[in-house]
């Protein structure tokens, strides 16, 4: 008589399943116990490691405990691997029915070498800029249609819009232009009297202090920080208003938006922008006064003389002719990212980053090509 | 003989290679009400806008009121309301419906207070609204207000986008009797896009669906009586013959 002998095979520590071999080299039948849930994934991995090799007849899980999602698709996986066939329970043949087994997951997308890499980035990157540039452009000219329509009749201007960007980007930014422009001043101020004091020539440090401040810091400084105020702002309105649908809104009612939301702003920047650089001009000059009088011993009214006779008319309106520059810069810049806001919170905040960044750097480098402009011509 | 007000002929639009629209023919009737149905992705709101001038077509052609194309004027012609209502946020409620009417038309100020405050009237709002600022409503009243701004020039085609969605039950029936009134005392001819059955069964006069990038249009039993296995299941499925049931 033969006796088909069930041994149990592996009689470790672990719970989770057992094997059965039916003798004679029959295929191996498994029976499943336990917990197959997550949070037992460590030690069921564990006593996976001894799970028997190769095909098997049966796979029996209507003794299993509890089972999750994790649970099932390891068995999922089990049954896949061993080929055998499950027993289950009623309860989990209804869920194993239902989670059929996934497909697997699609290719991932051929990514090629880190050189092919780079250079993909590298041509992205040239698309983007190229695209940026014509975008900017075209918005430069249809705000200059929108400019030239309306001159020829003023009353299309929309004087309301205006005025309350000014107040917005001209009035409310005094305060922070006014103390920016003192430190800034201060600072320079300081660090030349510093230099200066070797040569005993202190008095030089009026000198500095006027002429960086008229031709350049007073713009320079005035701009970074009502792009930073400004030309976010313009960005962050625009591109919310594109999010809502109001700039389609607009459109569907007959109206341009470039000449109902980026026209005014325009106009009220090139108005603003000059102002607050002459308040900062001025500003600084009083500026450096606090530094030559509380540290340099100069009497208030030798360091007015002394400004009087290095400042000259020059200077300040090589300054300020920068002024409208700037102002348009950061203005297109804004209301160009504003308007390239697409689909989400996220968008807005990344463009409103761009904008600002963008404009700044336009305006250092356009002080640049001044720069080299004047000292060309001697100016 | 039905006189169309929009009609859309061949309209073939894509993204990039992808085709949304494949030779697509639509007509709006004057007077009717039209819903415009599809699954989600088919399309339905790049047709509007498209329409609308807010996209270009790649071929076919687009005619509001027997004029080509849908520059220059048309915007006199109709209403939009968009799907979140696109209230311009900066502005009160007020501020919103006489924009449009600054732009066209120069009246003394209380004469556009008054006629703004007459289109609250047609939408079923308080005066009291007037005032508010667009965050400061609920969404029946976005939408309600924003459908007063679309009215604001007594355009005679109105397009809707989802003008029911997120309102509830009595707000939508209530909107949906908003629409037919209007439409029966001002002979407006409407293009609405909505997933709401109960519009769609006992607003609209015919259904046009988006299926397979074209248009299949037809009455409310037309539709039901199809074939095509899309329309067959939308219209036979178990949330309409819920709706019908309860008619």
């Amino acid at each position: 008589m033969r006796w088909r002998s069930f041994v149990v095979i592996k009689s470790m520590k672990n719970s989770y399943f057992k094997t059965i071999d039916a003798g004679q080299g029959g295929a191996a039948q498994v029976v499943l116990e336990g917990d197959w849930v997550i949070d037992r994934s460590a030690d069921i991995r564990a006593a996976l490691k001894s799970f028997p090799e190769g095909r098997l007849e049966v796979l029996d899980a209507s003794r299993v405990g509890r089972m999750d999602t994790w649970g099932i698709m390891q068995l999922q996986n089990l049954q896949r691997e061993t080929g055998a066939e499950f027993i289950l329970d009623d309860t989990q043949k209804k869920v194993f029915d239902f989670l059929a087994e996934n497909e697997s997951a699609p290719d991932a997308p051929e990514k090629g070498s880190a050189l092919t890499q780079a250079v993909e980035a590298l041509g992205r990157m040239a698309s983007e800029g190229w695209k940026t540039a014509f975008g900017i452009l075209s918005l430069v000219g249809e705000v200059s249609i929108c400019f030239a329509k309306n001159i020829v009749n003023p009353r299309a201007f929309r004087f309301h819009s205006i005025v309350r960007h000014i107040e917005e980007t001209g009035l409310r930014a005094l305060p922070i232009i006014a103390l920016l422009a003192v430190l800034i001043s201060c600072v320079i101020a300081y660090q030349a009297a510093t230099q200066l004091e070797r040569f005993g020539a202190t008095i030089f440090t009026v000198d500095l202090t006027v002429i960086s401040i008229l031709r350049e810091m007073g713009v320079l400084v005035t701009a970074i920080m009502v792009a930073g105020r400004s030309g976010s702002a313009f960005a962050a309105e625009i591109g919310v208003m594109k999010l809502r649908e109001e700039i389609d809104a607009l459109k569907t009612m007959g109206f341009n938006p470039v000449e109902v939301l980026v026209l005014p702003r325009l106009i009220a920047m090139m108005i603003t922008l000059p102002m607050l650089a002459f308040i900062a001009d001025i500003v600084g000059l009083m500026g450096g006064g606090i530094v030559a009088i509380l540290l340099l011993d100069i009497p208030i009214d030798q360091y007015i003389d002394r400004v009087d006779q290095v400042a000259k008319p020059m200077m300040f309106f090589v300054g300020l002719i920068k002024a409208p520059v700037f102002a348009f810069l950061i203005t297109i810049v804004g209301a160009y990212q504003g308007m390239n806001v697409s689909g989400s919170a996220e968008s807005v905040g990344k463009l409103t980053t761009v904008a600002v960044v963008q404009s700044i750097f336009l305006v250092i480098m356009a002080d640049a090509l001044f720069s080299i402009v004047f000292s060309t011509l001697r100016i | 003989m039905a006189t169309p007000v929009v009609e859309v002929q061949g309209l073939v639009t894509k993204f990039g290679e992808q085709v949304v629209h494949d030779h697509l023919d639509l007509t709006l009737n004057e007077g009717e009400i039209l819903g415009l149905v599809g699954g989600s992705g088919s399309g339905k709101s790049v047709l509007l806008r498209t329409i609308l001038g807010l996209m270009p077509l790649r071929e076919g052609e687009i005619r509001i009121k027997g004029r080509e194309g849908n520059e220059g004027d048309n915007y006199k012609n109709w209403g939009v309301l968009f799907q979140n209502g696109a209230l311009f946020s900066g502005l009160s409620v007020l501020d919103n419906i006489t924009l449009p009417i600054r732009e066209s038309f120069k009246l003394p100020e209380k004469e556009m207070e008054q006629l703004a405050l007459k289109k609250l009237e047609m939408v079923g709002l308080k005066p009291e609204v007037a005032y508010k600022k667009p965050s400061e409503l609920s969404g029946g009243m976005v939408k309600r207000a924003s459908l007063a701004r679309a009215l604001a020039l007594d355009p005679d085609i109105l397009f809707l986008d989802e003008p029911t969605a997120g309102l509830d039950p009595i707000a939508a029936a209530s909107f949906d009797e908003l629409i037919k009134t209007l439409r029966d005392i001002f002979g407006l001819s409407v293009l609405i896009i909505t997933h709401d059955l109960d519009t769609l069964t006992t607003l609209c006069d015919r259904i046009a669906m988006l299926v397979d990038k074209k248009i299949t249009v037809g009455t409310l039993d037309e539709m039901m009586k199809s074939d095509h296995p899309w329309i067959k299941e939308y219209f036979t499925g178990p949330r309409m013959r819920a709706v019908q049931k309860g008619q």
